[in-house]
């Protein structure tokens, strides 16, 4: 059994926190270097994704991606790929110095994520697909008597998507209790709040009604996240599980939070400057140095 | 089996079922549509077909997580419903990673002309052309459609194969025709090629039979597999005769038409071409085989005087097609 504590499962010496808060830099610096990114949606899920990758959840070997043991992890919400780079090249997909030629031709980091990516398992950016094809892999999971986890992350407004409805529905009726989804609910959508469009797409009844058994929780908490996931490998009661996380987009910039103008806009200008110093990690040039640290070593950041 | 031998459905799942008893990772997924195989596959392997519900996007998703976990899954449905609603799915679902999933599909052209616009299956084939590396295969009779599902089966790739309603008498025979190089000519012919497609196959050979009460020898061939295409043997039936005339069951855009038309456009001598299919328009109202032959020109009737047409214009002062379009492109400029 597994100690769930922060400080027990952190990456090497750094902690949880300090992880996010690198992973949080690291994606301001790619958007600025590349020139483009979605960097509110992407901070939106940067506690869930080094939850799942540094805090213990996710079995996964980053010297060999496609290791046959592994649970899957579906980034549904492929424009949020800034925070899954930076953390697959944090445990060592790949080296970190690929995340400074994000969206750039000599690399290998496009807007949204593809299978060439070492650690990425679909293309993702047109929504709703990540659920469906996540209920297929936990569907074969359990044929073959695996108890890997499937874990799909999507984003709230994703959820407008009938897509997502029809995956929903199958998984519950397959019974898929090793999928797991995480709904980044940050209610915001590309330009206006989810609630003003299709207030009822994410709602905690609606993913019952479809069959789920359903967790809510402050989806910027490590404590929260990891408490929730502690027992998701052991559940075994025929049923799927989604977490209703609740998030705050552009998490991380004050100027940035819980904002519709920023779901594709970087900061641009004095702002740049201003974004550096909230997230904490110094002068770019001293942040960068991080890219080039060798692989397995986790760089420092103070939050 | 108790499975028609010359229906292509049948067919399809005699094939299927070959596949299940050899490969235990072999599935099926339907979308609540019914069949006589699918409840023999049921029956023999009950775990290993799904029903997916009548959701056919999440269908085509799940069939991807299936074999991203190594299995060879099956899809079975109407083919408008099992194309058009989860084309993205299938796009970058299974296409982006190549993966083995077959679509069997039911209702290839007018096969359900009465249900309607919805279940025509008549405006798939440019949006599937378009999908890089899904094999489309077309057979007109229940023996390419069982070769066709365990090439698409060996191939181990994304396909789909168009299955008619119809059960005919088979035109091709499997001593002759290879699966592999995706046409086989049904019938010789010097003056004239038609090149057809599905069902529109038994109507070329009606045509070719009677071209050759007025003395014309036409060629017929049947492209029975629509991508990918061997350009080698394709090119070559294009350039065999003068005159050549493709036949189909499909909207014009993006079928057999397009498909010639673009190889017919790089030849460095074209031949003389004219391409029937249905119009580019939803047909409404009550649709019969038929009525679209008659008011398409893809039955036999129709097939033959486009044939006659063309040899009267390519044969009018004996000039060869590349010369006389040079001619009529002068007397334009004049």
């Amino acid at each position: 059994m597994i100690a769930w504590s922060p400080a027990t499962v952190a990456s090497g010496r750094r902690s949880l926190d300090a992880t996010a808060a690198w992973v949080r830099r690291a994606a301001l610096e790619m958007a600025l270097a590349g020139g483009k990114g979605h960097l509110a949606p992407a901070w939106s899920w940067v506690e869930i994704g080094v939850a799942l990758y540094h805090g213990g959840v996710l079995r996964h070997r980053p010297s060999e991606p496609l290791w046959a043991g592994r649970d899957r992890f579906l980034l549904s919400k492929g424009h949020g790929c800034l925070t899954l780079y930076a953390i697959l090249a944090d445990r060592g997909f790949f080296p970190r110095n690929a995340l400074a030629r994000f969206v750039q031709p000599d690399g290998f980091l496009p807007g949204h994520p593809d299978p060439l990516i070492p650690g990425v398992e679909i293309v993702s950016g047109s929504l709703g697909h990540g659920l469906g094809v996540g209920a297929g892999l936990a569907l074969a999971a359990r044929r073959d008597r695996s108890d890997a986890l499937t874990v799909v992350l999507l984003g709230d407004g994703e959820c407008q998507e009938g897509s997502v409805a029809e995956a929903a529905c199958f998984a519950a009726q397959h019974g898929l209790d090793h999928l797991v989804a995480i709904v980044d609910r940050n209610r915001l959508g590309s330009t206006a709040r989810t609630a003003d469009v299709m207030s009822h797409a994410t709602t905690r009844a609606r993913w019952e009604s479809a069959g789920f058994e359903v967790r809510e929780l402050n989806g910027h908490s490590f404590p929260a996240l990891l408490g929730t996931l502690s027992d998701v490998r052991q559940r075994c009661f025929g049923q799927p599980l989604v977490l209703l996380a609740d998030t705050v987009k552009g998490r991380g910039v004050s100027f940035m939070e819980d904002s519709p103008l920023w779901h594709h806009r970087l900061p641009r200008d004095e702002e740049i400057e201003l974004a550096r110093a909230e997230l904490g990690g110094g002068p770019a040039a001293a942040f960068l140095t991080t890219f080039s640290d060798s692989p397995g070593v986790p760089p420092e950041v103070a939050p | 089996m108790s499975l028609d031998s010359r229906d292509p459905r049948d067919a399809a799942f005699r094939a299927i079922g070959t596949v299940f008893a050899a490969n235990a990772r072999a599935m099926l997924l339907t979308n609540d549509m019914g069949a006589l195989g699918v409840d023999e596959l049921c029956a023999r392997y009950p775990d290993r077909v799904v029903n997916a519900g009548i959701a056919e996007q999440n269908l085509i998703s799940v069939a991807a997580g299936l074999a991203l976990s190594g299995r060879t899954v099956f899809t079975w449905g109407i083919l408008s419903h099992m194309t058009a609603r989860c084309y993205e799915q299938l796009r970058l679902d299974v296409c982006t990673r190549a993966l083995p999933v077959i679509g069997i599909a039911s209702g290839a052209g007018l096969s359900y002309g009465v249900d309607g616009p919805t279940h025509h299956g008549i405006h798939d084939l440019g949006p599937l052309r378009a999908l890089p590396g899904m094999a489309i295969w077309n057979p007109c009779d229940a023996r390419i459609a069982e070769a066709a599902v365990l090439a698409a089966y060996r191939d181990g790739g994304p396909a789909i194969v168009r299955l008619d309603k119809e059960a005919p008498e088979p035109a091709h025979d499997l001593a002759h025709t290879h699966i592999d190089m995706g046409l086989a000519s049904l019938r010789a012919g010097s003056d004239a090629t038609i090149v057809a497609t599905g069902a529109s196959v038994h109507r070329a050979l009606e045509a070719a039979s009677q071209l050759a009460r007025e003395g014309i020898s036409a060629r017929v061939v049947d492209l029975f597999r629509l991508a990918p295409i061997d350009e080698g043997l394709l090119t070559g039936v294009l350039a065999e005769t003068p005159v050549v005339v493709s036949v189909e069951e499909h909207a014009r855009t993006g079928g057999l038409a397009s498909l010639l038309a673009e190889r017919i456009a790089e030849l460095a001598r074209p031949p003389r071409f004219r391409a029937l299919a249905l119009a580019d328009r939803l047909l409404l109202g009550v649709t019969t085989r038929e009525r679209a032959e008659q008011d398409y020109g893809i039955g036999a009737t129709g097939i033959a005087h486009a044939v006659l047409d063309l040899l009267t214009l390519v044969r009018r002062g004996g000039l060869r097609p590349a010369r006389r379009a040079a001619i009529d492109t002068s007397r334009r400029v004049a």
